[in-house]
């Protein structure tokens, strides 16, 4: 628990590094692994979605890696939040993978009507879905970490909660009292918003 | 492992990095709570009214506890505000832990004052004195004790109570004591006069339109306090602690009749001496003097501080003698002193009512509810007898020795069996100090020869060997045989002499059974090796059935399992009132006992083993005389036809319900 506080309030003069800048900046081969660990998986999972086709994800993955590590010296917070600018580095390369294949079918059907690259400041609608994606990626392994830490029936009470059942059938279906339903799914909740707030710190560069 | 997203906790990302409403619920459940509270009090209930005030139990939604709240009557109106504030800001400047805490004081929405308070239980001395569940005298003059603290200290400060009534004193059973209701509480030198032209409506409690002036309760005033002209000062308040101490003792308040009789009664301080008001209470002459000094009608001959009226009571406890008695008798005592060993006594017998406290700590945790009781108002003789005739002549404090030494023999009456160690040890210390009163008491020395014989000191009981007339010269019979036996608590014999000395008494003296029981009981307590202890009870049981090989017991600690065979009527507990009643096979430990008894078998012998399993298919004919306690028995094993259920359901008592197995 401390160790969340600190770093969601953590003094700002304090230079805090976070995962994806240790990765790059500092050669740091363990961060590096850890990196591509945690955005492997959605940049896959991404391509994937964009109908990339499966034998060239690997390879279309490896050129977003690249472009995370090589462009984030030029990402500006000031300008957009991370997952605008991730979900940008991750079009691109796809973009990019389209244009190499000439896939133009493809490439309508992720894109729309051809749009001109100066364009894509401008957030398209591939774009909120990434960032949409990337939320309930990051949001996902919080609760990965989330469900490491509660026995029990707290994790069920919270997913049925989530699943819209009142809390008197959540209580009824798990045989436990109202309030304790409540007590659970506040407990659930809180670690879990304090989990996605220590993954944005570690892998969301400021 | 591919990842799948869950579409559920899309949400959760938002709400937990921008930390809008709901971000900042989930993440801070508590802080949201605390921020988002309108209200900060809550499910007011009223608790009582007063003439100027009236007290809540409400909830402070900030804190999330329980406080009393005190609020202005609705009736009252602005000309109340101040007091009412002042109230508030005197108490809060009070810190002492027998005084209530105020937390906060404030104006609510409507404009109107309030003060919150530390809420407690709903017992004040009043109740303690007289409710359903009135405590004991030593303990409502400890809680008075504690209301001096709190009045002494407030008087340190320069404030004055003048309203110190038992419903002012809210005292629980886990011995917290807080002196409430601060309202007419004053600064000393405060000035009145502003208070004189008051119109009749505005008069802050309702007994001031009595008389003008008065304030404070009826019946817990000082005279001085019912008249226009005269001073109020802390010697008021030592005159209401006198008048509380009056109620303590006697159980009533010290004015009663109707109003205008407590008045007039007050005027002219008509104060009946608690020893008139409750002559079968006992009412020591010590504490009694103390009451008549603080009640006194002239404040000059009050006591001087509620710190000196506190220090007499604490002197009473500790069994001093107070100020308060007369110089004449307090001249008398200290030549008294002088002449006899009475420091020595004394010292004792501060020892002796420790130990009696603690005997009776033992046997309330022994659930010994009755046996103690019946001691408990021995042990409250002893004290008034110390404390009342310690100056008597000599052939009182014999009387005394006397006394004590009969304490120590009902002590070990009711003691020996539950907790044999401590008490052997504390009638010892009650025989000390009555030797000590009186060294050549009979009846201490006669005691003194049975704890002796109790634990097997022979050799230290003909040092002060019985007189031959005394009910106990048998018991020389057994001592003559063993000279050379000097055990106690700390030394016992082997087992195997135990059991040796047991078959030998049965051919000595077969008469002592309880006596007997009382030397097992002490030894198998205060024995520490863990050896089979079933010789002992097997000779224990031929010396109750006055036979030899009366029963074979076949004992299986590592079981838990005990045999007991028997081709006679054998019995298993000595049922004379020396005796302990229970079951003799209790000093083996097993869980579950089988008994072949060919002839007649008692189960109510069994009384109080702590056994999971009876099995009685063995036996003859069960005769159900007693009912009998086995508090943990499950099972009881018969043959079909042997007894009925309900036969067995009826006698035998069980903490719950047990199964009946019927058995070839």
């Amino acid at each position: 628990m401390i160790r969340y506080f600190v770093q969601i309030m953590g003094s700002s003069d304090q230079t805090r590094y976070t995962l994806l800048q240790r990765a790059c900046d500092l050669h740091d081969e363990q961060a590096w692994e850890e990196f591509v660990g945690h955005y492997r998986r959605f940049i896959f999972y991404i391509l994937n979605e964009m109908g990339v086709a499966f034998g060239d994800i690997e390879d279309v993955a490896q050129q977003v890696l690249l472009s995370l590590t090589k462009d984030l010296k030029g990402y500006d917070r000031s300008r957009a939040r991370f997952r605008t600018w991730l979900s940008t580095v991750i079009r691109n390369a796809a973009l990019a993978h389209f244009r190499k294949q000439n896939v133009r079918q493809n490439y309508i059907r992720v894109f729309g009507e051809e749009q001109s690259l100066e364009a894509m400041e401008q957030p398209s609608e591939i774009d909120l879905r990434i960032e949409q994606e990337w939320a309930a990626y990051v949001a996902d392994l919080a609760m990965t970490r989330v469900k490491d830490v509660f026995q029990g029936q707290a994790i069920e009470v919270f997913e049925l909660g989530l699943d819209g059942l009142p809390a008197a059938e959540v209580a009824e279906k798990t045989g436990l009292s109202i309030a304790s339903v409540y007590t659970l799914r506040k407990r659930v909740k809180k670690r879990l918003y304090l989990e996605i707030r220590a993954l944005v710190a570690e892998l969301e560069p400021e | 492992m591919t990842y799948k997203p869950d579409p559920r906790l899309a949400q959760a990302y938002d709400e937990a990095t921008l930390l809008n409403e709901e971000g900042l619920e989930g993440l801070c459940p508590s802080y949201t709570e605390l921020a988002g509270e309108g209200t900060r009090f809550r499910d007011d209930t009223l608790l009582g009214k007063g003439a100027v005030k009236e007290v809540y139990r409400t909830f402070n939604s900030h804190t999330r506890r329980w406080v009393a709240m005190a609020r202005l009557r609705a009736d009252r109106g602005p000309e109340f505000y101040d007091l009412f504030v002042h109230e508030a800001w005197l108490t809060a400047s009070l810190s002492h832990p027998n005084i209530i805490t105020i937390h906060d004081a404030g104006v609510d929405g409507n404009g109107r004052p309030f003060f919150t308070m530390d809420l407690k239980g709903d017992s004040s001395l009043a109740d303690r004195v007289a409710g359903p569940a009135p405590a004991g005298r030593r303990e409502l003059l400890e809680i008075f004790m504690k209301v001096c603290d709190a009045v002494a200290y407030a008087h340190s400060q320069g404030i004055v109570h003048l309203d110190l009534k038992p419903e002012n004193i809210q005292a629980d059973a886990f011995g917290e004591v807080l002196v409430c209701d601060w309202g007419l509480a004053k600064q000393v030198g405060e000035l009145e006069e502003g208070e004189y032209e008051l119109p009749n409506a505005l008069r802050p409690l309702d007994n001031m339109t009595l008389m003008g002036q008065i304030k404070g309760s009826l019946g817990f005033m000082a005279p001085e306090q019912v008249m226009a002209d005269a001073v109020k000062d802390h010697r008021s308040d030592i005159f209401a602690l006198g008048c509380i101490l009056h109620l303590i003792l006697t159980g009533v308040p010290p004015f009663t009749g109707t109003e205008e009789q407590v008045l007039e009664a007050t005027r002219r301080c008509e104060v009946v001496p608690p020893r008139k008001v409750s002559p079968e209470r006992h009412i020591p002459g010590a504490l009694e003097a103390v009451v008549l000094k603080a009640m006194a009608r002239n404040p000059e001959d009050r006591y001087a501080s509620a710190q000196l009226l506190r220090d007499e009571i604490s002197h009473f406890l500790e069994g001093y003698s107070t100020l308060a008695e007369k110089p004449g008798f307090f001249r008398e005592a200290r030549l008294f002193l002088a002449r006899n060993r009475i420091p020595a006594t004394i010292a004792f017998l501060a020892i002796v009512t420790l130990s009696v406290v603690s005997v009776l700590f033992i046997q309330r945790i022994q659930h010994q509810q009755e046996r103690a009781e019946r001691f408990e108002t021995k042990a409250e003789a002893v004290e008034i007898l110390y404390q009342d005739e310690i100056d008597r002549s000599e052939q009182e404090r014999k009387a005394l020795a006397i006394k004590m030494a009969r304490s120590a023999s009902d002590l070990k009456k009711l003691g020996i069996f539950v907790r044999p160690v401590e008490t052997v040890r504390e009638a010892r210390k009650l025989v000390a100090s009555a030797e000590a009163l009186d060294d050549d008491s009979a009846l201490a020395r006669l005691q003194r020869f049975s704890l002796d014989c109790i634990t097997l000191n022979f050799e230290g009981a003909l040092e002060n060997p019985v007189q031959p007339h005394s009910g106990l010269v048998d018991y020389l019979l057994l001592v003559n045989a063993f000279p050379e036996f000097n055990y106690s608590e700390e030394r016992r014999p082997s087992i195997s002499k135990m059991s040796g000395f047991l078959q030998q008494a049965l051919e000595i003296n077969p008469n002592r059974q309880a006596l007997v029981e009382r030397m097992v009981a002490f030894d198998y307590a205060s024995r520490s090796d863990g050896g089979d202890y079933s010789p002992v009870v097997a000779a224990l049981l031929d010396y109750v059935c006055g036979e030899k090989d009366s029963a074979a017991l076949k004992y299986s600690p590592a079981d838990s399992t005990l045999t007991l065979q028997s081709n006679q009527n054998i019995r298993l507990a000595i049922w004379d009132k020396w005796g302990s009643n229970d079951c003799l096979l209790r000093f083996l430990t097993f869980r579950s006992l089988k008994v072949e008894v060919d002839d007649r078998f008692f189960p109510g012998d069994l009384q109080n083993l702590h056994i999971e399993t009876l099995d009685l298919s063995a036996c003859g004919e069960l005769v159900f005389n007693h009912p009998v306690d086995l508090p943990l028995l499950r099972k009881v094993i018969i043959r079909p036809g042997q007894v009925s259920a309900q036969v067995l359901r009826d006698s035998i008592s069980a903490n719950a319900r047990f199964e009946i197995v019927e058995q070839q």
